[in-house]
Order: structure tokens, then C-alpha cells, then sequence
């Protein structure tokens, strides 16, 4: 059974217009434990709504319309399954009341029948796994620094024992020396702990680090899903080619960075046709009209008229 | 300005409030201009009655009091008596307090130590306990009450207007003013006011249900109205003694009061919505 | 870490005994702003010469304001309020007097408006968005409109005339109660006088109703947005992530977080609390300090109605000062 399997997945958002589509007919799967998935895309694209989606932690004014998520074969509802989702602001994502170790030991307490005691005595190993002392476990989340946070909330993730991790931009708030340390934590965790890992972000240069296979998000649908060196080696969607030309490189002179001109269309605003025609370099008569569908290459896909 | 007024109107909240307060304030003129008795009109072959059981020539639609005087009509004179009282107070505490509070966040220093700490002493006391001092010693009357009311609320509005100057004051923009050399009335008038306004406003028109009930609670002690002027408080004291015998004299200048109060709880919660930027919290009820 | 509470704490005494300070000073200058000759307005009908004479004498009337500010704080912390020549007791006794039984009655509002304001605004927050909710909020803001004045003669109106049920008083005169509390409910249990009892409970209620359904409102409206605010934050995903029970998310997490604001504005509504008292207490006869106010402005009785005042003001400020340090222990961030 695949750790995560997604297919033709669909969900709205409930605005003020009505119901509005954020992410439409999606296909992704992770086909080993060891394996990061990394979710790349420019904001309102529709990645953290599926990474939501992925976690089973939809809000009340959002709906899933059309396909199915499974978790090694469960949906990520039900009780069965736990998926840990490390959240891009720690602050506000532990609770300011309660100590750290009350929060992680809650875990213990609830899923694997430990007593309190017992389950603080965990909450201080799990704590010296991702390198902080184990006093924190008395100390309060506002007491702790950025990435001492976010080391929590990794903590926290493994603790849960997971099918699944979503991480969604776990690190844009930190500093550079603490993200690599973070990052390298989490990449740990999946090839020894052999749990499968989401990793949602927009910085492509993250990802040339930490992914094993990438799909490129726009506008709700994925538009290029490839292994890390296919894709950077031979990106094929314009899209995807226009991300990584407005990377800085040092080994190739620019006069200027490449920069992907207009914005993203916004739910409920989609063009016609491809969703990309308004902004894309390669554009011609078919992407106006109709919409690209996937076609399937080695090991990957791609959703562009270019490839049809 | 007109845009944002007929925005206001479609807050349901609002439009509610808004017609309760025209409604009765349109039955407040037809009865002072045309009703058959006096607010005064003592007539005892007549007190008690209710509205079912009249015998003179024009039916008492809400019955009568202990003293034969139709209730309706003391009860929309007392509208009109305790609205304005009501705007007296908003009035003068607002300003005042606006100013202190003005003066208080923009100089800072020891004007700001001094006021404020005035504002702090008189806010030690609860207001209706100073409110009842202080119309203790100036003497039962109507005004007297309008002056403990005013005196009790001002530090509301000093302290609201002046941590609104404070948060101002810290923008850029007021800091550039300086600099370019606008005069301190200047800045104040041109930058600080237009952002302390919409809050004041809405302060202001909670507090105007306040001060009524503060009159009328006053009132019905005895430290506020004194017979036979038709105010609310004034009126349900009167009544209470026979309040075995006759429902309507106390209850209906009651009714009258939560009517007011709540269409200027209404009309105060709903500009609060309409200015509070994070509107999409659902707020159910009406509007 | 420690010593921060403690200096917090105070800190917060402090300011608590310089604001009691201030409202002493505030009932002095009011004292003797008095138009006339204050002796003559403390006296009352009981104004003849010789006690006009005394009281100037016992207060240091003749002498400058300074001076008699000094006798009155002296009198003042030895706990002489001074003495109602007009109802004839000390002002302390009076009010000693009349403490238990206002405080049996706010405390008892007070609870059933917590209890019924919270739970249904935790309701109102579940089912958000539906009709409940809408009927609920709708409700909360009558509510919270309704005057003391009207509903204090509604509730009198119903429960002693519709109902037939007695009301008025804490308890029939009839039954006579030893004092062992103070609050009839209890003593009356103490008694083992059962009937004296329901008595007492009946006759509690609407009182106790009419203070609690204002603040009861206010708490619905509060609590439900609170929650509703709280339900957004990303904690509470993390909380459901864990795939905890979901009583655990909703009170631990939600609620506990949820209550910050609602216990802040709670302890402001104290004093309208303590001012609905007044009317309350009149309304419905009920032997407090509410009432001794009341009776104090029919008598004209000026001894009395700054004696109440200032106690009453202490009480408040006593309590700000409490819940202020209480919250202390609710929220971790205040300690630093």
C-alpha cells in the first residue's frame, strides 16, 4: 500500500463569492516510506489547502468535492491514522497555556497509554532528539526562541509516530544557519525513521536539497511532476523553467534575474483554457481554449499543450 | 461620506436600531403635540386604571397611574426628557474627555501623569456609587444627576481618546508631519482626530444607553427627577407601591427605556463590526 | 522567575492601596462640599445645638481641611465610619450588618451567569452559523440590553403575582433563623429548617435572575467569539492533529484559551454588578447594602451614603486586584 496516494482531488473554499475551486483534479502519490515529496509553488497556488487536505485538517468552510486522499490505504479522517503537520509559525502553533512538555506528553499519554510521569520521561528523550535540553519540558512556548519552536514542533511530529509528515514551510521563518539544522533534522528522520514526508514550500532552491521527486503547483493544479534531477536537468513545463531561471546561479553571468511576469490568478479568477496562457512565454492558439490535460512521461508527468 | 453612510444602513444592526429610534421619536411628537392629557393631569376618580377600563372621552392606551396621569403620555415625554438628558451627558462628558484625552496623549510628560491620574481616582469608585455621592451633595435634581453622570464618565472617553493619540502618534506619518513643522493643533486636528473619531463615535453612542440608565437608576432612588416631571426611573418608583394592583405603570416606562437602550446598542455594536477590520468573524443575530 | 510574580503582585497591592486612597480622598472632599454646615446636614432632624456642638467637635469641623482630613483617616483606620444619627447606629455596624446578605445574592448572580453565559456561548460557538446560534446571539444582546429597571419589575411581576410565589426579603419573617453564616441559604440548612429553606430559595431567585441575565448575555456574546476566535488559531489544528479526544481539544486547548478575555471582561462587569445591586436590592426589599443606600437618599442620611460608598469602593477595588493576580496564574505570558 502507498504511503500516500491522491487521486483527482478537488476541494472549494467557501468565500464571499460562494464556492471556489483552490485545487482541482489532482494525481500525486508517494510510492516509498523513505520518500520526500516536495509540493513547490507561489502563494495561493493551493499547496498548504492540500497539504491540509493531506493531514485531515480541512476547516468547516472548505470542501473536498471530487477524489480521494489515502494514507497506506486509510482516509486521513479517521482515528486510525495520524499524519504530524509541522506548521510554518511555531509561536502560534503550540498552545501559550501549556508547558512543552504537557504538549508533547499528551501524545504519550493519549495514543500509547502511558501515565504522566512516563510520558514526561519520553517528552525529555524526544526532546534531546532534536537537540534541546530536556528541562524545556517545563518551560513555556513564548519562553523558547524561533527555532528552538520549531524543533518542538518536529518533536512533536515524531513523537506522533506518523504515516505521514506534512511539513509546510517549516523553516521560512528562521535564520539560514537554523534552517539547515532543521532541515537536515527532518531529511533524518525520513531515511532512518522511514516515514514519508510532504514538504510544501516556494523556495526551489530548498528543495534541490531535501526532495527525492517534485511537483510544481499553479493555480490549484500540478503542472510538472518529476524526480529532482529530471526536473532539473530538463525542466519541461514553462512554468517550471521560468521558476528555476529566476533562481541566482553563480556559475552562468546574468545582466538581470529572470522574474515570471503578472501574478497568479486567484481562486474563482482562472482563465480560460490553460491556466498559465496569461503569463506563459510559449503560450499559442490551443492553451486559450483548452485545457492541457496530463501527459505521462518517464517516471513523471506533465501538464502542458507543448507535450500533447 | 454618503457612501459610508449608506453602508452603515445596510448593517441589519443599524437599519434596526435606527427605526426603533424614529418610530418612537415620531410618537414622542404626536403625543406632545396632540394628546388629550397633560404629562401632569392629576385626576384620582381615574388612577389605576388599565387600558381596557377608560371612561373618559379619549381611551388611556396604556392606563393610568396612581394619580389618574396616562401613562402613554408621560411615558413619550419621558422618551424625549431622558434621550436628551442622555445627549446632555454624551455631550459634555465627550468633549471634555476628548479634549483631556487630546491634550493628555499628545503633550505626554506630567500633563499626562497629572490627568491621567485624576482619571485614575475617579475610576477608583464604581461609577454608580460615585454618581450616587455626588447627587447626594449637590441636591435631587435633574441636573444635579446629568453633572454626577457626566463627571463619572468622562475618564471612559479621556482614557479611550488617549490611548487611540498614543497609537497614532507612533506612525510615521505623524512623525513626518512634525518634521515638515505643522503645528501641534495642526497635526492634531488634520492626523490624530480622523482616527480617534469612528471609535469615539461608536464609544459614544454605547455610552448614550448608559447614561440613560444612569439617569433613571438615579432617578428611581430619588436623587434624580423629582415629581411630577415624566421620567422613567422616576416613574416605575412611583408605581412600585402598587405594583399588586397595576402592572402597567411600572412596567411600560420600562418597556419604552429597553427600547431606546437597545436600538443604541444596536446602532453602537453594529458601527463597531463596521469598523472592525477583522469583519470576518460571523456574527449571527441580526445583522 | 518567582521573584517576578512577587514583585508583580506587589506591585499590583500597591496600586490597589493608593487607588482605595484616592476614593478616600474623593469621599472627603464630597463630604465637605456639602451645601451648609455639614453638622447640620449629618444631623438631620436631630439638629439641636448641642449635638451641632458635638459632631463640629468629633469631626474637627472648626478646624482647616488638612486637620480634618487627618481625623477622618484616623477614624477611618481604626474602622469608625462615623455614626447615622439619623438611623441611629454606627455606620459600621450598619453596613456590617447588611454585607452578608448582598453578598449571598451577587455571588449567587455572579455564579448563575457564569454557568449559563458560558455554556450556551460555547453552544452558540459549536454550532455556529445555524439557527441555534442566531437565536442565541440574538437572545444575548436583548439581554444584555435589558435595563435592571425593566426586568427586576417583570421578574417581580411574574414570579410573586403570576407565579403566586413569595417574594421580597430573604426569608419569611415568620421562620426565625439563627445567624450562623450570615447567608440564609446556609443558615437556613443549618437550622435544619427545610421549609425555611425552599423559602429562602424562592425568594432568592429573581432577584438573583435579574442581575444575572444582563451579565449572562454579555458572557454569551463574549464567550461564543472568544471560543470562535480561538477555534482559528493554529494551536488548535496542531491540538486536532494529534488526533486527540475531542473533549481534550475542545477544553483543554480551546476553552482554557478562550477564557482569558472572557475572565478580563468579567471582572470588569463586576461593578455593573454591583450597581444593579442598588436597584435590585430595592426592588425586591432585600436587606443589603443595595437597600441601605436606598434607604439612606429617602433619609437624606449623608453618614451613611459615604460610609456605603467607600466600602463599596474598597470591595471593588479589592476584587480588581484579586482578579488581576489571578490571571496571573491562568496565563504564563503575563509572569514574563
Amino acid at each position: 500500500m502507498k504511503p500516500l496516494e491522491i487521486r483527482n482531488l478537488t476541494i472549494q473554499y467557501l468565500t464571499h463569492r460562494g464556492w471556489v475551486e483552490v485545487v482541482s483534479h489532482v494525481n500525486l502519490d508517494i510510492n516509498e516510506k523513505n520518500e520526500i515529496l516536495a509540493l513547490v509553488g507561489e502563494s495561493g497556488c493551493g499547496k498548504t489547502t492540500l497539504g491540509l487536505a493531506v493531514a485531515g485538517l480541512l476547516p468547516y468552510n472548505a470542501r473536498v468535492i471530487n477524489g480521494y486522499i489515502k494514507i497506506s490505504g486509510k482516509d486521513p479522517n479517521s482515528n486510525s491514522v495520524r499524519v504530524a503537520v509541522i506548521f510554518q509559525d511555531a509561536l502560534t502553533s503550540l498552545n501559550p497555556l501549556l508547558t512543552i512538555g504537557e504538549q508533547i506528553a499528551e501524545i504519550y499519554i493519549h495514543h500509547f497509554n502511558m501515565h504522566k510521569r512516563e510520558a514526561l520521561e519520553e517528552a525529555e528523550k524526544i526532546l534531546s532528539e532534536v537537540g534541546l535540553p530536556g528541562s524545556f519540558i517545563n518551560k513555556y512556548p513564548h519562553e523558547l526562541s524561533g527555532g528552538q519552536r520549531q524543533r518542538v514542533l518536529v518533536a512533536i511530529a515524531i513523537a506522533l509516530k506518523p504515516e505521514l509528515i506534512v511539513a509546510d514551510e517549516p523553516t521560512t521563518a528562521l535564520d539560514v544557519t537554523t534552517q539547515a539544522r532543521v532541515l537536515n533534522m527532518l531529511k533524518n528522520i525520513v531515511k532512518n525513521q522511514n516515514i514519508p514526508m510532504l514538504y510544501i514550500t516556494h523556495d526551489l532552491a530548498l528543495v534541490a536539497h531535501m526532495a527525492d521527486k517534485i511537483a510544481i503547483m499553479y493555480a490549484g493544479q500540478v503542472v510538472e511532476y518529476r524526480d529532482k534531477y529530471s526536473l532539473f536537468k530538463q525542466p519541461l513545463h514553462p512554468y517550471t523553467r521560468a521558476l528555476l531561471n529566476s533562481l541566482p546561479r553563480v556559475d552562468v553571468e546574468v545582466s538581470e534575474l529572470q522574474i515570471v511576469r503578472g501574478e497568479p490568478p486567484l481562486p474563482g479568477n482562472f482563465p480560460n483554457g490553460c491556466r498559465f496562457n496569461p503569463r506563459c512565454p510559449l503560450a499559442f492558439s490551443r492553451c486559450f481554449s483548452e485545457e492541457p490535460s496530463v501527459k505521462v512521461i518517464n517516471n513523471g508527468f506533465v501538464r502542458c499543450h507543448l507535450y500533447a | 461620506m454618503t457612501r459610508g453612510l449608506r453602508e452603515l444602513l445596510m448593517i441589519k444592526r443599524i437599519r434596526y436600531g435606527i427605526s426603533i429610534l424614529v418610530s418612537l421619536t415620531i410618537l414622542s411628537l404626536i403625543v406632545i403635540l396632540s394628546s388629550p392629557f397633560e404629562y401632569d393631569q392629576i385626576s384620582y376618580n381615574i388612577h389605576l386604571l388599565p387600558f381596557s377600563r377608560s371612561n373618559s372621552t379619549w381611551p388611556h392606551i396604556l392606563g393610568t397611574d396612581s394619580l389618574g396621569r396616562d401613562v402613554f403620555t408621560r411615558v413619550l415625554y419621558a422618551f424625549i426628557l431622558d434621550v436628551n438628558c442622555g445627549l446632555a451627558v454624551v455631550a459634555l462628558s465627550g468633549l471634555i474627555g476628548l479634549i483631556i484625552g487630546l491634550i493628555s496623549g499628545y503633550l505626554g510628560g506630567i500633563i499626562d501623569s497629572v490627568l491621567m491620574m485624576i482619571m485614575d481616582i475617579v475610576i477608583s469608585i464604581p461609577g454608580f456609587m460615585l454618581a450616587i455621592a455626588i447627587a447626594a451633595v449637590l441636591g435631587s435634581s435633574i441636573i444635579n444627576a446629568i453633572i454626577a453622570v457626566v463627571i463619572v464618565t468622562i475618564p471612559v472617553y479621556a482614557r479611550l481618546v488617549r490611548g487611540l493619540v498614543l497609537s497614532v502618534k507612533e506612525n510615521l506619518y505623524i512623525l513626518a508631519a512634525r518634521e515638515a513643522g505643522l503645528s501641534g493643533l495642526k497635526i492634531i486636528t488634520k492626523h490624530i482626530l480622523p482616527q480617534v473619531t469612528p471609535i469615539f463615535i461608536t464609544q459614544a453612542t454605547i455610552e448614550l444607553g448608559n447614561a440613560i440608565l444612569y439617569i433613571a437608576a438615579l432617578s428611581f432612588i430619588g436623587l434624580g427627577a423629582q415629581e411630577p416631571t415624566p421620567e422613567w426611573g422616576l416613574m416605575i418608583s412611583t408605581a412600585r407601591r402598587f405594583i399588586r394592583e397595576a402592572w402597567w405603570p411600572a412596567v411600560f416606562p420600562g418597556i419604552f427605556m429597553f427600547l431606546t437602550i437597545l436600538s443604541f446598542n444596536l446602532i453602537g455594536d453594529g458601527l463597531r463590526d463596521y469598523l472592525d477590520p477583522k469583519k470576518r468573524l460571523s456574527t449571527g443575530g441580526l445583522g | 522567575m518567582a521573584k517576578s510574580i512577587i514583585q508583580y503582585v506587589f506591585y499590583r497591592i500597591l496600586r490597589s492601596i493608593l487607588s482605595i486612597l484616592g476614593a478616600v480622598v474623593i469621599v472627603f472632599i464630597l463630604s465637605r462640599i456639602l451645601p451648609g454646615n455639614p453638622a447640620v446636614a449629618i444631623l438631620g432632624p436631630k439638629a439641636t445645638p448641642e449635638n451641632i456642638e458635638r459632631v463640629i467637635r468629633e469631626w474637627g469641623l472648626d478646624k482647616s481641611y488638612l486637620e480634618q482630613f487627618g481625623v477622618y483617616i484616623s477614624r477611618l483606620l481604626r474602622g469608625d465610619l462615623g455614626d447615622s444619627y439619623i438611623m441611629g447606629y454606627s455606620v459600621s455596624k450598619l453596613i456590617a450588618e447588611r454585607i452578608p446578605a448582598s453578598l449571598e445574592l451577587v455571588v449567587f448572580a455572579f455564579i448563575i451567569s457564569l454557568i449559563l453565559g458560558i455554556s450556551l456561548g460555547a453552544l452558540a460557538a459549536k454550532k455556529h452559523d445555524t439557527k441555534l446560534d442566531l437565536t442565541l446571539t440574538s437572545l444575548s444582546v436583548l439581554s444584555f440590553s435589558s435595563p435592571i429597571l425593566l426586568l427586576g419589575v417583570l421578574l417581580l411581576i411574574f414570579f410573586g403575582v403570576n407565579l403566586g410565589l413569595p417574594v421580597g426579603g430573604r426569608v419569611d419573617p415568620r421562620y426565625s433563623i439563627k445567624t450562623y453564616t450570615g447567608f440564609m441559604l446556609i443558615d437556613t440548612l443549618l437550622s435544619g429548617n427545610f421549609n425555611a429553606f425552599i423559602d429562602a430559595f424562592i425568594r432568592i431567585i429573581p432577584p438573583a435572575l435579574t442581575l444575572a441575565i444582563p451579565l449572562g448575555g454579555l458572557l454569551l456574546k463574549l464567550s461564543r467569539n472568544s471560543i470562535l476566535e480561538v477555534m482559528m488559531q493554529d494551536f488548535v489544528k496542531t491540538a486536532k492533529m494529534k488526533k486527540l479526544p475531542e473533549r481534550v481539544v475542545m477544553y483543554k486547548h480551546i476553552i482554557r484559551n478562550a477564557l482569558i478575555p472572557i475572565v478580563t471582561i468579567a471582572g470588569i462587569y463586576f461593578a455593573a454588578l454591583l450597581t444593579g445591586d442598588v436597584i435590585v436590592e430595592t426592588i425586591f426589599a432585600w436587606p443589603g447594602l443595595g437597600r441601605l443606600v436606598w434607604e439612606a437618599v429617602t433619609l437624606r442620611d449623608y453618614m451613611v451614603i459615604q460610609g456605603t460608598v467607600l466600602v463599596v469602593s474598597i470591595i471593588y477595588i479589592t476584587v480588581n486586584a484579586i482578579v488581576d493576580i489571578l490571571y496571573m496564574y491562568i496565563d504564563p505570558r503575563i509572569r514574563g
